[in-house]
Parts: C-alpha cells; structure tokens; sequence
C-alpha cells in the first residue's frame, strides 16, 4: 500500500496553538511525523522589550488562555530574583491557590478534550461541567473566569477575604464527589484500559533526549515537579506528594493529570486554612541591573522565564520558554509506529490538545486527491473505543 | 547539600570557567569560552544529569550572547552558561549531537538571530514563515540590521 500524508492543523478554536502535524502514514501504520509550528508568532519577547514591568505581567498573561497564570507568575518571580524583591507571605500563599485551581480547571480540560477525542462524549460534558465550578471561583475571588491579573512584581493584586476563603472552600467540596466520579469513570473502565495501556509509550530515556516536562515526564516515572524542587510561593509551607507513575503511556498520563486534582485540592484547602494575614504587596519600586530567573510548574510542565534588567523599567531582553515547546517534539518518539486510529490520542497526551481534527484532510500522497473527510481521524478514533466495547461485552 | 553540590560543579568544571558569579543559593552564572561549550555542555549533561531548560540568544550591541539554561532538579540550582559570539562569525558548535531538545531552539535563534549551529541537521524556519525575507534577522538591534 502506497504511503499516505495525513496533515493535521494548523488552526482550530479548540486549540491552545496553532501547529501543524504532517503524518505520513502506510496503511494503518504511522511511519513519520513532521512537526511545524509558529502559525501564530506574536513577537511577545520583543513586545516586552517595550513594556514596563507592570504592564509586561498583563501582557504574558495573553500568552496561554488556559495556564494564564502560570506565565505571570513565572515572570514576576524572574523579575523578583533579578531585583532581590522579598514577597509578603500572604501574597505568596494567595499565588499557590490560584496557580493550583487552574491546575484543576486546566486538567479537567483535558480530560474532557481526552473522552471528546475517544468518543466519550459524556466524560467530555461532565468533566467540563465540574470544571464550571473552578471557573466559578476565579470569577468571584478575581472578578473575571481567565486571565485573573492577580499576579504583579512583589505580590498579588488582589486579596482574598474571608467570604471568599468560604467559597472556596464550599465549592472545593462540591469538586471531591466529581472527581471521584471521573477517577472511577476514567481509571475502572476496562475498554480505556483497553485502549490506552501500552500506547504512545514514552520511556524515561526519551524523556531525558527530549528534555519533556509535567506529567508528560511524570507519567513515565521521571519525577520531576519545580514545585517540589524549587519550592516557590507556599509549596514548601504545606504538604502534598508528586505522582509519578512508571509506565510512560497514554493512560499513565491520564492517571497522573487525574491525581493531581486532588493533590491541588488538598493543598488550596491546606493554603486557605494557614492563611497568614498581612500586607499582599511589597510594592517594590527598583529593579536592579543583572539576570533574573523564574519558573513555575504550569498544568503542563515547568514554565520559563528569563531577564536580563540594565536598572530601568524594562527589561532588555525577556525569554520565555513555555511546557509545550519541550513536549511537543516528544510526538515524533511517541506516535511513530502506532496506527492512525491511536495518533488523535497520543497527540492529545501531552495536553497541546491540537489533535482538534476538524480542520483535517487525508490526501493521498501520489495524486494529491482527498480521500478523508474533516473528521476522518475522531471517527477512527471513536470506532476503535466502539469496537473494543463490543469485544469486551462479548 | 546545595553548597556542596555547587563546589563539584565547580570543581568539575573549572578549567573551563572564565567568570563565575551567584547572584543568590539557587542560581549560578559562568562565562565560558565559544571552543569550551560541546564539553561543558557534555559534562553537565552526561556525567552531572543537568537537565536542558532551553537557550537565550541575545544582541548586546556589541556581538551575540547565548545564554544555556540548565537544571539541577533535585539539588534546587539552576546553572546558566553564558558564551559570547563575535558580529563578525556568528557560528557555533550545535548542542543537538547530545540531545534533541536543542533541536527547536537553535532554528529559533538561528532565524532570529543569524547564528549559525555546526551540526544541527535541518536549521529550517521554526517560528517565521518560510517566505521571510533572507538577511533579515528580527531580533538583532536596529542599528545592526541597516
């Protein structure tokens, strides 16, 4: 059978960024993989160039609409180290809570987006459902469901008062039962056994060559986790473990994302019960000249940022480095030789969720000629979890 | 532990180091010489298990800066190599003969920058589109661009 290229992106409004994956596939087999990304450059390091401090936090923050405050954190923490800024304590444990509650609404995305792709569309409802409830408590502690803007060099914008520790702690309540739901539904059910053990394996040397980050390195037993390592904000005041498991696959990665819900659960809840009171701004005026590093752990992995401060108000040079941009060349390791119906999931597996397959084509590679439709791969996808369901019931 | 983690290091890489600062516990700076790098490189890697966080390209006005970002994961430090490229011959050893995740951010600094990586197999566009016009390097000062 003659070698087919399936071109999968580069745009689609379910995608976090616009990239585009070139499979060249034989028969069922998937031979190679192209990766192309940069659809969407916006030139955010040279932008910063020209903000200053405080604006540059508000304009990471439209880098990712999902981890939005992940990149702010990570570039006032550079900022922090370059300008020896010390954090009120309170501040620093408002940070945690909010980087963990978009650790859970950015997991239980991908959850859904995982069952959407695999033909679970109730898992995909529901887990969104659940997810409201997170998206409930930015609005009402932040004033806004994404990009809070609660993250500014020498603290944190806004304070969370005591209605608000209730409400927190309330709907976190309403969150356990689901989660428990969703860790049954996803992890007892032998047809997702069925279908994602053994596939899309990434072993601890492949994550090593490719340098892969978050639960994609978690998952295959490399226990990586900057939280832990580098305690930044109260990671080090409360206690929580990392889950790593060791099997590398598609469902080790599911098992990962679905326990850590519940590691950020406990440690908001930790958090909000030793909150210190205090100031929540240091409100730093300088920055001095040199280099400055700061990274946090996103719901993807560790997030980068680096500065080089000359003493004004801006920096000089700003690099930014995101999880994906280490986890997305591990595709071309984890989707080779597995089949076609196997690929929307192992792309989806380290979370870039671009295996969003509306905007895709399967051309036959010797007359140009399309012989797919726009959901060729979410069908093949689907048909598989069907077909094993009817094997498994027999 | 940290502190004597960091005198290995030191010590492991001391004929190489030309400048060495600690701004605080967790971060160290060191400037090493452009011929150095594969081997530094190689010994954090290989012998020291550092862990590649990515690269900084940077136009000081003066010539070219790369910075290499490396983590010690389970010793909280983060070791950031910093060698300078003359205008003139921006060319450099590629770190992609180690490990692949050099791969991406050396086309991305290539594109930006005009540094050249020897040994990097494909320094294709990463992030400009591939009809960008040749010579022209976005991230280099303005001055140096005329």
């Amino acid at each position: 059978m003659p070698e087919k290229i399936i071109p999968i992106g580069p745009f689609h409004p379910l995608q976090e960024e616009p990239e585009f994956f070139k499979l060249v596939v034989d028969g069922e087999r998937v031979k190679d993989i192209e990766i192309d990304i940069g659809y969407n450059h916006r030139g955010i390091e040279k932008l910063a160039e020209g903000k200053t401090y405080d604006q540059i936090a508000f304009l990471v923050e439209r880098i990712c609409g999902i981890c939005s405050t992940s990149h702010p954190l990570a570039f006032v923490q550079a900022v922090e180290d370059a300008g020896k800024i010390e954090v009120p304590p309170r501040a620093l444990y408002i940070r945690s809570i909010i980087a963990e509650l978009e650790r859970i609404h950015s997991h239980l995305l991908w959850l859904g987006l995982a069952g959407h792709f695999l033909g679970y569309n109730t898992l995909f409802m529901w887990s969104w459902k659940y997810r409201e409830i997170v998206l409930d408590i930015f609005e009402e502690i932040t004033g806004n469901r994404n990009n809070y803007a609660m993250m500014k060099v020498g603290g944190v914008r806004r304070d969370i008062t005591d209605e608000g520790r209730d409400f927190i702690l309330d709907s976190l309540k309403k969150l356990l039962p689901a989660l428990d739901m969703f860790k049954g539904a996803a992890l007892d059910d032998p047809v997702l056994h069925a279908r994602l053990k053994g596939v899309g394996i990434l072993t601890k040397e492949d994550i090593m060559n490719y340098n892969a980050l978050g639960p994609t390195a978690r998952a295959s037993g490399v226990s990586i986790d900057v939280r832990k390592d580098e305690p930044y904000a109260a990671y080090d005041k409360v206690s929580w473990n990392i889950i790593t498991t060791k099997n590398g696959d598609v469902f080790d990665k599911a098992v990962v994302r679905i326990l850590e819900m519940y590691e950020s659960v406990n440690i908001i809840t930790q958090c909000l019960e030793s909150l210190p009171e205090g100031e929540i701004d240091s409100k730093p005026t300088e920055v001095k000249p040199g280099y400055g590093i700061g990274h946090v752990e996103a719901p993807r992995g560790e997030c980068f940022h680096f500065i080089i401060s000359d003493g004004t108000n801006s920096p000089i040079r700003h690099k930014i480095r995101a999880p994906s941009y280490m986890n997305v060349p591990t595709n071309k390791k984890a989707v080779i030789g597995e089949t076609v119906a196997d690929a929307t999931i192992i792309l989806a597996a380290v979370d870039p969720c671009y295996c969003c397959t509306e905007r895709m084509v399967v051309i036959d590679a010797k007359n140009n000629k399309q012989i797919g439709d726009a959901n060729y791969l979410l069908t093949l996808s689907r048909e598989k979890t069907k077909k094993l369901e009817k094997e498994l019931k027999r | 532990m940290n502190e004597d983690f960091k005198k290995i290091i030191l010590s492991k890489l001391n004929e190489f180091i030309k400048t060495y600062d600690s701004p605080s516990l967790n971060r160290g700076y060191i400037e090493i010489d452009l011929k150095d790098l594969i081997n530094v490189v190689d010994l954090l890697y290989n012998s020291l298990s550092a862990r590649f966080i990515t690269a900084t390209g940077f136009d000081n006005s003066k010539e070219f800066e790369i910075f290499y970002h490396f983590s010690f994961d389970s010793s909280n430090y983060v070791l950031t190599l910093k060698v300078v490229i003359p205008y003139e011959n921006p060319v450099i050893q590629s770190l992609s003969t180690l490990f692949d995740a050099a791969l991406w951010i050396e086309r991305e600094i290539h594109e930006f920058f005009g540094i050249n990586f020897i040994g990097h197999p494909d320094l294709a566009h990463l992030l400009l589109p591939e009809e960008w016009e040749e010579g022209n390097y976005p991230y280099r000062r303005e001055e140096r661009n005329a």
